[in-house]
């Protein structure tokens, strides 16, 4: 044997040897994590996101049962090769660490992996009217777990605004007070401006959230040509057409409405319309719309479902979305005192559990006290009150995940800021409560939380 | 100084430069025979035939831009560069100038079927074996834009990009390291090969008419290298075809058989170095870094369409040396990146 073939002998018998001993310890090693893929806003704000471990091999004979979730929250599992696919049905909490264990089968004994998952914080906005600048109000944004608030966009006489995937959609009034819709893209404000017809007001704006599709109503004054009356339009942003496309009823003429609310996560909306008639469209597809009956009030979605809440002179009502079934909803008494008036009501579940904004006049002083009251099956207790004497609540809404509420509180100084369209009052701020210990996370300036 | 070879240590063996083109138009009326046999009148394949056609005419496309920009610069070194400007930059110590060499691919770069004339080039102009070796194995995977797709496909995260990096200069440098020990490299030369590197040393001090002599060399070079290119393609397609993707894939879950079956797969879709890292991003949700890492640090090496461009210079058994030594390597590290994990 020549010098060379020892060489190449030797070396080819090393790495032979060296190959050998790694794919050894592979086939031994327990399995492991490689990396897990996750979109945390899409966990707190979509249902039915995902998070996807990648395992280092493929595990057999994996069950539902073998995997914890820590804090608990419900969820399906889908195994591929080596990949465990998570499902949460429902949105996470925000701002929490989630512990994801597997216990997997191994030779005689069992192996557990384990992963950690963070979600994030929220960002909250707010419309500021009176801001430092008199002549500019603002849009606010600040995340839930501090730091500075943000101004995001800045224009005089803003009316609304609604949050798209990467824009705000801005209504503004001139002098005359007729209305321009805008679309700011974040970060840079870049603006572009959705044609409506001319002396129009625009209300009702609202976003679908993370399908990306806009909807409002326009109305001309009397004598105005076209004339419109609180008639649906949709705007999709990424058709770049300039101009809303108008909402046609059963009739197959453009729709006008009381109200309206988009379905979570679809790009369909539940409008009512002036007959009080329900109809469920999805303005991207020609399908005709589904009637599902007349109701007095929308009262929006059950948190994490399709079950929509309507209310009627003689009680409430939810309609799942997904089979049309109507159910009546019964909630249990709210044990406030008899003469307290009930305000503004959020479901928080099938089971009856739900906030009232309660108020309680004080003839003698003179004032008000306003409280937010949790009620359920288990009795009902006062979750937020005002820390003045005489500050009104104004309205409530629920994060998206039903973590928090956010509640639009009236100084008693506050005026009348005299808008001709979503008027609201001077010393307004918003607070972010805790809905499962009523404790205040965040003072933000402003109203019109971005959960509203 | 100008590194002259003797003549040749083999004789030459005169073969038709023909014959790769004969095997191509074989290729080729074997395809049309197919497809006429299949069409029954009108013009339709069966899917089998439509994929071979597909993937192998995917790999020309993929490569021939580059091989002809290699011819050219390829051309341009052994007659424009001067020897006191090429041979200067190297170190003499053979190591370092083996590591220099890996690195080459920083100013050059060009997919590795564009290396293969470029490396025949600097072979012509005095380069050892070993150090062509090194260049062709290394400078595929450490160039700029291989770099940059690598980046941009995994960032840096997760170290498969500076595995890529580290593992292609240190096989390769290893390879070029264990050829040297070989007691007559040029013999790991093909005999026409030898031939050609005689007669340009014959030529060296014709400074006349280089751009006829460029244009006759560029010609040559062409023909040595397409129909390797072709049948290397053709090849390439008829594996795809023949060895479904799925299995492959399908391995992805065991640490070990799936960094087996990403060189397999590396090594059947012949794809260059520039754009592979794309395509293997699409299967890192299946497989394990070290696999990826195995992927793209033997793809670039040695592939199907690699082989038949480098058998136009090497022998084969010096091409079987150096296909097992890298496949071992780089399961070792495929295997070791995964066992650290």
């Amino acid at each position: 044997m020549t010098p060379w073939h020892r060489t190449l002998a030797i070396v080819v018998a090393a790495l032979v040897v060296v190959v050998g001993g790694l794919a050894l310890g592979n086939a031994v090693r327990p399995p492991g994590v490689v990396r897990a893929d996750y979109d945390g806003s899409a966990l707190v704000e979509q249902q039915g996101a995902r998070v996807v471990l990648h395992l280092d091999r493929a595990v057999e004979g994996l069950k539902k049962a073998d995997i914890t979730v820590v804090p608990a929250a419900s969820f399906s599992f889908q195994k591929s090769g080596a990949a465990v696919t998570l499902t949460f049905p429902d949105r996470l909490k925000y701002g929490v660490d989630y512990r994801l264990s597997l216990r997997l089968p191994g030779s005689g004994e069992r192996t557990t992996l384990e992963q950690r998952i963070r979600t994030p914080w929220p960002t909250v906005r707010t419309l500021l009217r009176d801001a430092p600048d008199p002549d500019a109000d603002q849009i606010l944004s600040r995340s839930l777990d501090g730091g500075a608030t943000t101004v995001d966009f800045a224009a005089p006489r803003i009316a609304e605004y609604a949050e798209l995937p990467s824009q705000l959609a801005v209504t503004t009034l001139d002098d005359n007070g007729a209305a321009t819709l805008q679309l700011i893209t974040l970060p840079e404000r870049s603006a572009d401006t959705i044609t409506t017809p001319e002396h129009a007001s625009i209300d009702l704006l609202r976003s679908s959230g993370p399908s990306g599709l806009l909807g409002y109503t326009l109305t001309t004054p009397p004598g105005v040509e076209p004339a419109l009356d609180h008639v649906l339009e949709f705007y999709d942003p990424t058709s770049a057409a300039g101009i809303g496309t108008p909402i046609t009823g059963l009739d197959g003429q453009p729709l006008s409405v009381l109200d309206y609310v988009w379905v979570p996560g679809t790009t369909s909306l539940v409008a009512q319309a002036t007959d009080q008639s329900l109809l469920l469209i999805d303005p991207t597809r020609g399908d005709a719309p589904v009637p599902l009956g007349s109701h007095g009030e929308l009262r929006g979605f059950l948190p994490n479902t399709s079950t929509l809440v309507v209310a009627d002179p003689d009680g409430g009502s939810t309609i799942d979305l997904t089979t049309g079934e109507t159910t009546p909803l019964a909630v249990p008494g709210d044990e406030q005192p008899a003469g307290d008036y009930r305000g503004e009501v959020t479901v928080l579940d099938a089971e009856g559990r739900y906030l009232e904004v309660v108020s309680s006049p004080d003839f003698t002083r003179g004032a008000t006290d306003f409280r937010v009251v949790l009620a359920g099956p288990d009795g009902a207790r006062e979750l937020y009150r005002p820390a003045d004497d005489g500050t009104r609540i104004r309205q409530a809404c629920l994060s998206p995940n039903a973590q928090y509420l956010a509640v639009e509180t009236v100084s008693p100084e506050g005026r009348s800021d005299d808008y001709p369209q979503t008027p609201a009052f001077t010393a307004i701020s918003t607070v972010v409560v805790d809905v499962s210990t009523g404790a205040v996370a965040r003072g933000l300036p402003g109203f019109d939380p971005s959960w509203c | 100084m100008v590194l002259t070879r003797e003549p040749a240590i083999a004789p030459a063996r005169r073969r038709s430069r023909w014959r790769p083109v004969l095997v191509l138009g074989a290729v080729l009326l074997v395809l049309v025979g197919l497809r006429i046999a299949t069409s029954g009148g009108t013009v339709s394949l069966t899917n089998a035939v439509q994929d071979f056609v597909t993937l192998s005419l995917s790999v020309v496309i993929e490569s021939l831009p580059f091989v002809i920009l290699g011819v050219l610069i390829s051309t341009v070194v052994q007659l424009w560069v001067p020897d006191r400007w090429f041979f200067a930059i190297l170190p003499r110590n053979g190591v370092l100038r083996r590591g220099v060499l890996s690195l080459l691919g920083v100013l050059l770069p060009v997919c590795e079927c564009g290396n293969v004339p470029l490396a025949r080039g600097l072979v012509v102009r005095g380069l050892s074996v070993p150090e062509a070796m090194t260049f062709l194995l290394a400078a595929p995977i450490l160039n700029p834009i291989t770099i940059v797709t690598t980046v941009q496909a995994f960032g840096w995260g997760d170290g498969i990009v500076v595995w890529r990096i580290l593992g292609g200069f240190l096989i390769a440098n290893f390879v070029g390291w264990l050829l040297t020990r070989h007691p007559h490299p040029d013999a790991m030369l093909t005999p026409d090969f030898q031939a050609a590197c005689a007669a340009h040393a014959h030529d060296a001090d014709d400074r006349t008419h280089r751009l006829s002599r460029g244009a006759r060399m560029v010609t040559a070079e062409m023909s040595a290298v397409l129909p390797a290119l072709f049948v290397g393609s053709a090849l390439a397609g008829l594996i795809q075809v023949a060895i479904s993707r799925e299995v492959l894939v399908g391995l992805g879950g065991d640490p070990v058989l799936s960094v087996l079956a990403l060189m397999a797969l590396a090594f059947v879709v012949a794809m260059c170095s520039n754009v592979d890292a794309f395509f293997v991003l699409s299967l890192g949700s299946t497989f394990s870094p070290g696999a990826i890492v195995a992927f793209l640090v033997f793809g670039p090496m040695i592939d199907v369409k690699m082989l038949a461009l480098m058998r136009t210079t090497f022998t084969a058994r010096t091409l079987l040396i150096v296909t097992g030594v890298v496949a071992l390597f780089v399961a070792a590290l495929g295997l070791g990146l995964n066992l650290a994990r």
